[in-house]
């Protein structure tokens, strides 16, 4: 009698122990949802495929200032169809979709398959009145720039007598935002003082501004100046591209960075009488930014002349203009 | 009487002749002896050899990558022959000057199930390094040449610097993958 009494309570214990919530793994798998991302006339679309249309219908999308918030009913796993030209992130059911204000979204929920598309619309471009420029004048585009000055912190990159790469770098970075300002264009520095910071974090901040140009700022030994910028041949399949996914975004940019390397290449052959070597290499602050982009190697006798060194910021004016956002 | 005292002062001569002459060829053959040693003295470098290899060394200067023919100790396992190559391309080239960091050791080298060969090198590699992307390039590049063409069986190296993975050397390329893909052409 005690023993069957015994073997009750502990299938009571039992049941009860796999009915209290977290005691048990649940068994759930995250939702696998297909994203889609493109590219249309006046706006981006973003598409999330699902399997049933009660996920879809449970998704609820919030817009913050410079986010779109996609709260899924469950943890999801996303597969990308298409890269997303936006810097995204994944937490649980939470999807992020940073942009770069202001923006407008318009969201619908389709069915067959079931599916959610997210529309970001960017405000309509005003119609704006040329005015007549004077002969020899710059005319700027407007462009939103990402200036990168080189190095910083504990990296102090090329040491030359006085000459600190880190310091030298940010030195005509911000003269050259103050031109760009005086100008009345968009300008941010990757770092505004001497601090460490990674080429991942770099090219992250570029990408979170929605650059339309980058200009990475360097010195070097050599007697020239060297702009780099992206290789953009196709990448073989066990390329950096494919293997790491993360030299992507310059693909799609690498005929206007060469544009832009031209541009500057000119401007500081005319200024300085110098020959600019233009060359090709997997940079990979270059290789992460999705615009036009460049990196620009000063040569150290250039930088550690005052005079010459204050050139520098009118001659990069020069290569922005006769670039021209093409 | 006086013939007994003639016999004994011969036989005692007799005596000390034979002990003269053991004496005398022991001094002689141990002397030939210390001789043949010296002969044999210069076998030692043919010996020594035996244990040296001959590897090709790509060491980065003046914007280009030098190979120098170099002797290294011959080692059994990947790992060690790895090391004494990682440790002579520390070391710089023989002649003339290189843009390979000063004061930089090799810490230790691992080799992955994945193929790829893990050298654990110093601070001194990036704290003393001085130069543009193309210099940085370069002293990648020249490590992993000089690895990969003289040690077989591996399909990668990666660098860690003092035991830990480190984002770049000097500030203008990833070293935090294995290097092979990270060093495509530069045109």
């Amino acid at each position: 009698m005690t023993t069957k009494a015994g073997f009750i309570l502990l299938g009571l214990l039992l049941l009860a122990t796999s009915a209290w919530p977290g005691t048990v793994p649940s068994a759930e798998a995250n939702k696998e949802i297909i994203v889609r991302a493109s590219k249309h006339e006046g706006f981006n679309r973003v598409v999330f495929e699902a399997t049933d249309d009660a996920f879809i219908k449970a998704t609820v999308v919030t817009t913050l200032q410079n986010q779109i918030i996609i709260r899924f009913p469950s943890n999801v796993e996303l597969k990308a169809q298409t890269r997303i030209e936006m810097a995204t992130s994944l937490k649980n059911n939470t999807y992020t979709i940073n942009v770069n204000p202001p923006f407008k979204v318009k969201v619908s929920q389709l069915s067959t398959p079931p599916r959610l598309s997210v529309d970001i619309i960017p405000p309509a471009k005003t119609e704006t009145v040329k005015t007549p420029v004077p002969e020899g004048a710059m005319t700027l585009p407007n462009l939103r720039i990402v200036l990168d000055p080189g190095h910083g912190g504990y990296d102090l990159g090329i040491v030359a007598g006085d000459l600190r790469e880190k310091d030298a770098t940010l030195s005509v970075a911000r003269a050259l935002e103050t031109a760009l300002i005086k100008k009345g264009r968009s300008v941010y520095l990757t770092r505004k003082a001497d601090q460490y910071l990674s080429l991942t974090d770099r090219a992250l901040f570029a990408n979170q501004k929605a650059a339309e140009l980058f200009i990475s700022i360097h010195v070097t030994n050599s007697g020239n100046f060297i702009i780099y910028t992206f290789p953009g041949e196709a990448p073989s399949p066990d390329s950096v591209d494919e293997t790491y996914g993360m030299m992507t975004r310059q693909r799609a940019y690498v005929e206007k960075s060469k544009a832009l390397a031209e541009s500057f290449g000119k401007a500081l052959t005319d200024e300085f009488k110098k020959d600019v070597e233009l060359r090709k290499m997997e940079l990979p602050v270059l290789g992460s930014v999705g615009a036009p982009a460049i990196m620009v190697e000063v040569p150290v006798a250039v930088m550690s002349d005052s005079v010459t060194k204050a050139k520098l910021s009118e001659t990069f004016l020069k290569g922005i203009a006769a670039y021209g956002g093409q | 009487m006086a013939a007994n005292k003639k016999k004994f002062i011969w036989i005692s001569v007799l005596v000390i002749l034979f002990a003269g002459g053991i004496a005398g060829g022991y001094f002689y053959f141990s002397k030939g002896s210390v001789l043949r040693q010296i002969v044999q003295t210069p076998q030692q470098p043919d010996s020594q050899d035996q244990d040296l290899t001959s590897v090709r060394m790509y060491y980065p200067s003046e914007g280009r990558l030098v190979m120098e023919e170099r002797r290294v100790k011959k080692q059994a396992s990947v790992v060690a022959s790895a090391e004494e190559i990682a440790g002579a391309y520390l070391n710089g080239p023989s002649r003339g000057s290189s843009d390979v960091p000063q004061g930089a050791r090799v810490l230790g080298v691992y080799s992955g199930n994945d193929g790829v060969l893990y050298i654990d090198i110093s601070d001194e590699f990036r704290k003393n390094f001085q130069g543009d992307a193309m210099a940085e390039y370069l002293l990648l590049k020249g490590l992993y040449e000089s690895i990969i063409s003289n040690v077989s069986g591996i399909d990668d190296v990666k660098l860690l610097i003092e035991g830990k993975e480190i984002e770049s050397i000097g500030g203008h390329l990833f070293a935090m993958y294995p290097l092979k893909n990270m060093l495509t052409e530069v045109k």
